[in-house]
């Protein structure tokens, strides 16, 4: 077992989430609202990626558990970003229906999920190469391919959730959506930053604040 | 700082739900467990007792008999008629079985005919011993406050004679016999799922339906005046109702004929209000 600080702080972002998951879970059993459900099982994939990093502590760091653990936790990125950005677009689509702007819209998240699942391809035909050991937690090369997928698709993601809460009239759905905005970005900023070398060890701490302020956002009345 | 929320209650004095004021902290410390609010409204002044429990549902209504108000000092209650409150629960769950051999069925039904009442539909509840008819019938208006006189009872010989314009229930067969309004009545039998899931089953699916009636009379009132387009998370607003019961509404209002045209999906709307 090698567990470190950045194991530690994974699992307070996946306990946090949890509740988060507890909390709209709740709100889907009374309203079972589809969307609802959506960002349910978003919140949850979430969490299961922040628990598969506290459990590579278990783990010598950069032997193969770690990278099997690596892959099923990038693999998740995927899948989250991908869902989230359909969460976001389905009700736009709805919003235009019988018009262009839907079959663009569809056509948009289509072209997502394409894009999670050539980047899932590449994932799962890479053998994982650790460049090193930093404060507990391995290092390893991230494929440009994976990591520009992730962050297009959270830019375009962020993109929306910006229009949400520029639209939004009513004070209290703009005040959690640009929470939850705030606390996304500040995730998607350490995933970019996680690429950066010499910015590894500040990266477990962003993840964290951005992970706990959606969760903050999530749970505000 | 404590914030305030407003819990709403029908009062059947003004016939319509009444918006009340609450502190949160006051609410959430009640060692009980439920809130006691007097609100005191409407032209000529009287009020009402509302019981409110940690999660701002209405668990019960009282109408004091007598109120006096003394100005710039205190508000007496001499004595109170408790209504509605808790001696009708039992029966819900039954009353809902009569309608349907299995709990679904029954459920599917009863929101058929809801919807119905709603629509201001005729009503015959088919059975050939009276008083079981009269005892559901009651049952019914109950629901409604006394507000509807849609319902009504006869035998199976009569069926034939009945309007196509209206519901025909069969409560001995268990089986509608005619409907003349065909929609999804979803959120309706998620009211009743929910409201079974409650202790005072009977009473919440009263407040729930009372809910539902104001706001379809306001939506109706707001149809009938708009010239502009409206986005539908703002008329929830407007109407007091979560926006995922607006299609419902909306369809309704649509078969009595109202221009629903004017009112607009929101999608990014949508997405701030689903988590």
């Amino acid at each position: 077992m090698a567990f470190a600080l950045i194991h530690y702080i994974s699992l307070i972002s996946a306990v946090a989430l949890f509740i988060a998951t507890a909390a709209v879970g709740k709100k889907y059993a009374s309203n079972r609202n589809p969307l609802t459900l959506v960002f349910v099982i978003f919140i949850l994939l979430f969490a299961v990626s922040m628990l598969l990093n506290f459990s590579k502590g278990f783990f010598e760091p950069a032997g193969i558990e770690d990278a099997l653990l690596s892959k099923a936790g990038l693999s998740l990125g995927l899948i989250v970003t991908a869902l989230f950005s359909s969460f976001l677009l389905y009700p736009l689509s709805v919003q235009y229906r019988e018009t262009t702007k839907q079959k663009i819209i569809l056509v948009v998240m289509a072209a997502m999920w394409l894009l999670a699942g050539y980047a899932a391809f590449i994932l799962g035909t890479l053998e994982i190469e650790f460049t090193g050991v930093v404060d507990g937690a391995s290092n390893f090369r991230m494929p440009m391919a994976i990591l520009g997928v992730i962050i297009f698709e959270s830019f375009v993601n962020i993109g929306i959730l910006l229009l949400v809460v520029l639209r939004e009239k009513d004070p209290t759905f703009r005040t959690r959506t640009l929470i939850l905005l705030v606390g996304y970005t500040i995730f998607i900023t350490a995933e970019m930053i996680d690429s950066i070398a010499h910015l590894a060890v500040i990266v477990p701490l962003v993840s964290m604040v951005g992970l706990l302020t959606m969760t903050y956002g999530i749970l505000r009345e | 700082m404590t914030e305030k929320r407003t819990v709403f209650a029908y009062c059947k004095k003004c016939q319509e739900n009444i918006g009340i004021d609450v502190n949160e902290g006051e609410v959430q410390s009640q060692s009980s467990g439920l809130a006691t609010v007097l609100s005191i409204h409407g032209e000529p002044e009287h009020g009402i007792v509302v019981y409110i429990d940690k999660e701002y549902r209405v668990r019960g209504i009282e109408y004091p008999s007598q109120l006096r108000v003394e100005r710039k000092r205190t508000t007496i209650i001499e004595s109170t008629v408790a209504t509605s409150f808790e001696e009708s629960d039992i029966s819900f769950g039954t009353l809902i079985d009569t309608f349907g051999d299995k709990r679904k069925n029954a459920i599917r039904n009863f929101s058929i005919l809801i919807t119905h009442v709603l629509l201001s539909k005729p009503i015959y509840l088919v059975h050939d011993d009276f008083s079981i008819g009269k005892a559901v019938q009651g049952r019914i208006e109950k629901l409604f406050s006394d507000q509807m006189n849609l319902i009504d009872v006869i035998s199976h010989n009569e069926i034939a004679n009945m309007p196509s314009d209206s519901l025909v229930f069969s409560l001995q067969m268990k089986k509608i016999m005619n409907k003349c309004v065909d929609c999804k009545t979803k959120v309706v039998e998620d009211m009743i799922k929910d409201s079974l899931k409650e202790d005072s089953s009977y009473f919440r699916f009263t407040y729930q339906v009372s809910k539902i009636l104001y706001s379809y009379k306001k939506l109706k009132e707001i149809l009938s005046e708009i010239d502009e387009s409206i986005l539908d998370t703002e008329l929830s607003r407007r109407i007091m109702i979560e926006v995922d019961q607006i299609p419902y509404l909306l369809t309704l209002a649509e078969l009595q004929g109202f221009d629903t045209s004017p009112v607009d999906y929101n999608g990014l709307g949508r997405v701030a209000r689903s988590f």
